[in-house]
């Protein structure tokens, strides 16, 4: 590697009555854009604390640009964040919250009053200087934060769960802001959601969490089609799971049985996992057989239907008891199935995905 | 409290005046005079009932005014009237006060104004049996007449001097030794102007030859001499500090703050329940006596109720009331009634501590006394140099 | 064309005297209890005294005013604010640290415990607890002994009761809930995020605390320090039980006034005092909008 990273988390572990974070070692390159993704409760919050300084790591470093500030407070680290709920002093104008860490800085004031217009400017809030907080709207609440923390030309800036809580207008709004940022500052971001269009639309790099522990890294690319395991491959969509009752390793395909039928898959990346296979498709590719066609999988019996707007969601099951669920085009002119009635499906040419099973908690 | 009966109960003691009551009495008690009469309100009551509008430690509690009833035919509707001879005359004069009550029981002074004014009624004594046995000096007290009419009948009698503790100050029996250098910040006296200038006065006519008529009743000049004599040792800081109420006076010689100081009786009892050995003085300059009296108001005579009035009164004097006041709040009734009552009534009452209490009050009164006044004629001037007493 | 209403405004209309008839009963206690006990009090202020009917008659005279700066008078309000400031700033000193560790530092059942531990003074009577005093300063009292045995005095300290200093004592001890009360709330409206956003932009400790908790809690301090203000200069009780020979406060004063029937007298120093109050709080919810520190509360 040619230069140290942004930030490096070196086998950070926290442990409260019992570990949130286990042995976690990632890295954010300079100038990259990096999301730690998980549900809730996977610990990404606690990272995001550990490197912003407001909690200290069990064991582990946390290195700046190589430099181990693991012992050094919240104020002294060349990070910012920007909080889920943002934390914007009600006390203080827009632009008294803009120019406050300058004014802690040291900064003078006319270089503060200079800094803090063009950032505003970035933001697309001049004229707002004198405004007080309360009178603002939830967007513009979001963009004082974001220059209130840019300002400072932080080194990284962190983002917690930033547009959780907002409409999706306002969602999508902020989200082209966010990039626009990115882009425009090169600043090196490392944000936490548990949103995964967030973290695909957004990031260079994806980190998947779970309980603690890394499921996979990756970008949004490799995350969203060659997902690690089960775990990750539902956080990114792949929704429609089978368990297989054997699997084959064949020349080019490998197969699987199910339910008595034969299955052609893509190769495993990983081999020999744990905990066995499993078959994993996105349900929007599954579409029900015409009665002539050679179907991939079948008999199935259709549980329910549920109208979902663009889609028709099939809840089905099949012999050997296995549920699954996929999508149907509401405007694909193919008829609901009635509940009850036996159907084939079909996903080729897609073939499923053999992934190491991960859906039990470890 | 200022007015030093009413100082038997501790709970009395505790009614000083908070600032709720202050608003109570002041400023809603103004608004209830200001909008006028409300009388009537008890217009249907019986005509042998009378309401007793007095001093809160006058009541005997509801199985005492049974017997009264039971006795007399009379039945008392007890009202505790504050004791705050401002306020009652107040509430007399201006207020609706006279409209409700029948009889009123007033801390001695007052009764020549309301009689001035015609708010209260003369006696009739032959209705009054009993009142042929009240002591003659009891009856002599000046304030009890006006017109040569009898308007006040003493009730409750004292006469009050200063506790002192025996092993710091040994035996004293001059107010001299609250005003003794040698005594600096050991002493104290009551925070009130009604008995505090009345002693310092008592002491500077009977001590130091002050020109001084009528201690209980000081002209301009008198009062600004003994104001200034006061003002002067409070400068000095000779006073550890103003007692209010009975408890506070009590702490101040259980605590050893103390030595000496102006004060009434029921304190000394509590003090030497405490183990401290104290004594009320005999002071060569004289005691400050006070008399509670009962008043027949003006109204009562209008409403037809002057025949159970009487009734009443004599009932007080009759002996029951005064061996239950005895019992209950160490007071004294001047007459040799409750004597003899105690001594028909050995199992409700002990002859031998009636006949203690009694010849003691007595025996005080053998010698000097000056009348405690709560009216004095420049009661607002009073005010004033207590005003200046206190920012001395 | 005559413009039809829309259904909002028509709904608006029809809303606007129910809410009036609503706030009547509420405006109607206000003005009852409130203003026109107040502006009696102020108009017999200018009234005079009149010994036949021992009441008061009509006049416009500043007899009574005048009279507040004779015989020292004016001295005991000077006094009494003078001694209620002090209270209020030793009060208010103390009760910050006291409301940050409860209203920052703890949860809200801790806080919420903590708070009732501070009420527990009130279980008792005030004057019990004045009383109390003068047990720990007498010439006997806790103090006194301890510094003798101890040998750093010969004989008792004098000036710990019946002074000014056992005065305060007892006011600061008697109030401080007061002012904790209003702090508490302001510090519980801090927001956690505030803080570490200052802390994330390179604040300290000390910076944090000046620039950010300060000045939000700033507000709470003022109503803390009012309200103790305000209690401590109608309080008779302190004075009375540990103040020198014949202490005064106003209240002590009202009770002297009123006790020689001086209506007029009594009521000039009410509304003098009621009057000054007023303003100080008007000045304070006008610069600080002191009234959003009780928003949280729902009053």
């Amino acid at each position: 590697m040619s230069s140290p990273a942004a930030i490096a988390l070196d086998h950070v572990t926290k442990v409260y009555d019992k570990p949130v974070v286990s042995d976690i070692s990632l890295e954010v390159p300079e100038g990259s854009f990096v999301t730690v993704l998980g549900p809730s409760g996977s610990g990404k919050s606690t990272i995001l604390q550990i490197i912003g300084g407001f909690l200290q790591p069990t064991a582990g470093r946390i290195l700046f640009a190589g430099t181990d500030m693991t012992a050094l407070p919240p104020n002294k680290r060349p990070c910012n964040t920007i909080f889920q709920d943002l934390g914007l002093f009600p006390h203080m104008t827009v632009a008294e919250n803009v120019a406050y860490g300058l004014k802690v800085r040291g900064v003078d004031p006319a270089t503060r009053r200079k800094c803090t217009a063009e950032m505003l400017a970035i933001v697309a809030l001049e004229g707002y200087e004198r405004r007080p907080i309360h009178q603002l709207s939830g967007g513009q609440r979001q963009r004082v934060a974001l220059a209130r923390a840019l300002v400072l030309d932080p080194a990284v800036l962190l983002l917690d769960e930033p547009l959780t809580g907002l409409d999706e207008r306002l969602r999508q709004q902020l989200r082209g802001e966010i990039s626009r940022l990115h882009r425009r500052l090169g600043a090196t971001i490392l944000a936490v959601t548990h949103n995964q269009d967030e973290a695909l639309s957004l990031s260079d790099r994806i980190i998947v969490l779970r309980a603690g522990r890394i499921e996979q890294i990756g970008t949004p690319r490799e995350i969203f089609e060659r997902p690690a395991n089960a775990f990750v491959a539902r956080f990114v969509g792949f929704d429609a799971i089978l368990k297989p009752e054997c699997v084959d390793s064949g020349i080019a395909d490998w197969h699987a049985r199910v339910a008595g039928r034969d299955i052609r898959c893509e190769p495993p990346v990983s081999r020999d996992p744990a905990n066995g296979y499993v078959l994993v498709l996105r349900p929007e590719r599954i579409r029900i057989a015409h009665p002539k066609e050679r179907s991939d999988l079948g008999p199935l019996t259709v549980i329910s239907t549920a109208y979902k707007g663009r889609d028709v969601e099939v809840e089905s099951r099949l012999v050997d008891g296995q549920a699954l669920k996929f999508l149907i085009s509401a405007d694909s002119g193919v008829a609901v199935p009635a509940s009850g009635s036996s159907i084939e499906i079909v996903w080729e040419p897609i073939k499923p995905l053999l992934l190491p099973d991960a859906l039990v908690e470890p | 409290m200022a007015y030093s009966i009413g100082n038997g109960s501790p709970p009395a003691v505790f009614s000083q005046l908070t600032r709720r009551q202050l608003v109570q009495n002041g400023v809603l008690g103004a608004g209830a005079l200001a909008v006028g009469s409300l009388g009537g309100l008890r217009a249907a009551r019986a005509l042998d009932d009378i309401n007793f509008w007095a001093t809160g430690t006058l009541d005997i509690g509801d199985d005492g005014w049974r017997t009264i009833a039971n006795d007399s035919g009379v039945k008392v509707d007890f009202t505790d009237n504050g004791n705050d001879p401002g306020p009652v005359v107040a509430k007399l004069v201006a207020g609706n006060a006279i409209d409700i009550y029948d009889v009123g029981g007033l801390q001695g002074g007052s009764e020549k104004e309301l009689a001035r004014r015609g708010l209260i009624a003369p006696w009739d004594i032959s209705q009054i049996p009993h009142y042929a046995s009240v002591w003659q000096w009891a009856k002599d007290i000046p304030y009890l007449t006006h017109d040569g009419k009898v308007y006040g009948i003493p009730t409750v009698i004292n006469a009050d001097s200063m506790i002192a503790v025996r092993d710091k100050v040994g035996s004293v029996d001059s107010y001299g030794v609250i005003f003794d250098p040698k005594l600096k910040g050991k002493t104290a006296m009551e925070d009130a102007w009604i008995n505090s200038v009345t002693f310092t006065a008592i002491y500077l006519k009977n001590s130091e030859n002050a020109k001084i008529a009528e201690p209980g009743n000081l002209t301009a000049d008198e009062l600004g001499l003994v104001m200034e004599f006061l003002i002067k040792h409070k400068r000095d800081r000779q006073f550890r500090t103003f007692w209010n109420g009975w408890e506070q006076g009590l702490q101040l010689l259980a605590s050893q703050e103390v030595w000496v100081m102006t004060g009434w009786e029921p304190i000394l009892y509590a003090a030497r329940k405490r183990g401290i050995d104290c004594y009320y003085a005999v002071p060569r300059e004289g005691y400050e006596g006070w008399a509670n009296n009962t008043v027949l108001l003006k109204s009562a005579v209008v409403r037809g109720r002057t025949k159970a009035a009487h009734q009443m009164v004599n009932a007080l004097l009759a002996g029951f009331y005064g061996c239950k006041l005895g019992q209950l709040r160490g007071y004294v009734i001047p007459t040799d009634n409750s004597v003899a009552y105690a001594t028909a009534h050995p199992n409700a009452f002990d002859p031998a501590a009636v006949r203690e209490l009694t010849e003691r009050v007595k025996q005080k009164f053998a010698g000097k006394v000056y009348w405690q006044n709560t009216r004095p004629d420049n009661f607002q001037l009073y005010e004033t140099w207590w005003q200046k007493l206190r920012n001395a | 064309m005559p413009r039809e209403p829309g259904p909002d405004e028509s709904a608006g209309a029809g809303l606007r005297p129910a809410g009036f008839l609503l706030a009547l009963p509420s405006l109607a206690v206000f003005v009852g209890v409130g203003f026109i006990p107040l502006a009696l009090i102020a108009t017999w202020s200018f009234w005079s005294f009149d010994p036949d009917t021992y009441w008061i008659k009509p006049a416009w005279s500043f007899a009574s005013y005048a009279a507040l700066l004779d015989n020292g008078r004016a001295t005991v309000f000077l006094r009494t604010a003078g001694l209620a400031a002090l209270t209020a700033t030793a009060s208010t000193l103390l009760a910050v640290p006291a409301a940050a560790v409860v209203g920052l530092l703890s949860g809200p059942r801790r806080a919420a415990l903590l708070l009732a531990l501070f009420t527990i003074p009130f279980f008792t009577s005030g004057l019990v607890r004045a009383f109390a005093w003068r047990l720990v300063l007498g010439r006997q009292g806790v103090i006194n002994n301890a510094l003798m045995s101890l040998g750093i005095v010969e004989t008792p300290v004098e000036w710990l009761l019946f002074s000014d200093f056992a005065v305060l004592m007892g006011m600061v001890a008697a109030y401080l809930p007061f002012a904790i009360v209003p702090i508490v709330l302001a510090f519980a409206r801090i927001e956690h995020s505030v803080i570490r956003a200052s802390q994330d932009l390179g604040a300290g400790f000390w910076t944090v605390l000046a620039t950010i908790v300060l000045p939000l809690v700033l507000p709470g301090i003022v109503a803390g320090f009012l309200f103790v203000f305000v209690a401590a200069v109608g309080t008779s009780m302190e004075v009375q039980l540990l103040g020198g020979a014949g202490a005064s406060s106003i209240s002590i004063m009202i009770d002297d006034v009123l006790r020689v029937v001086n209506f007029p007298l009594a009521f000039a120093i009410a509304t003098v005092v009621v009057t000054v109050l007023t303003v100080l709080i008007i000045i304070a919810n006008r610069a600080l909008r002191l009234s959003r520190l009780f928003e949280s509360l729902g009053i």
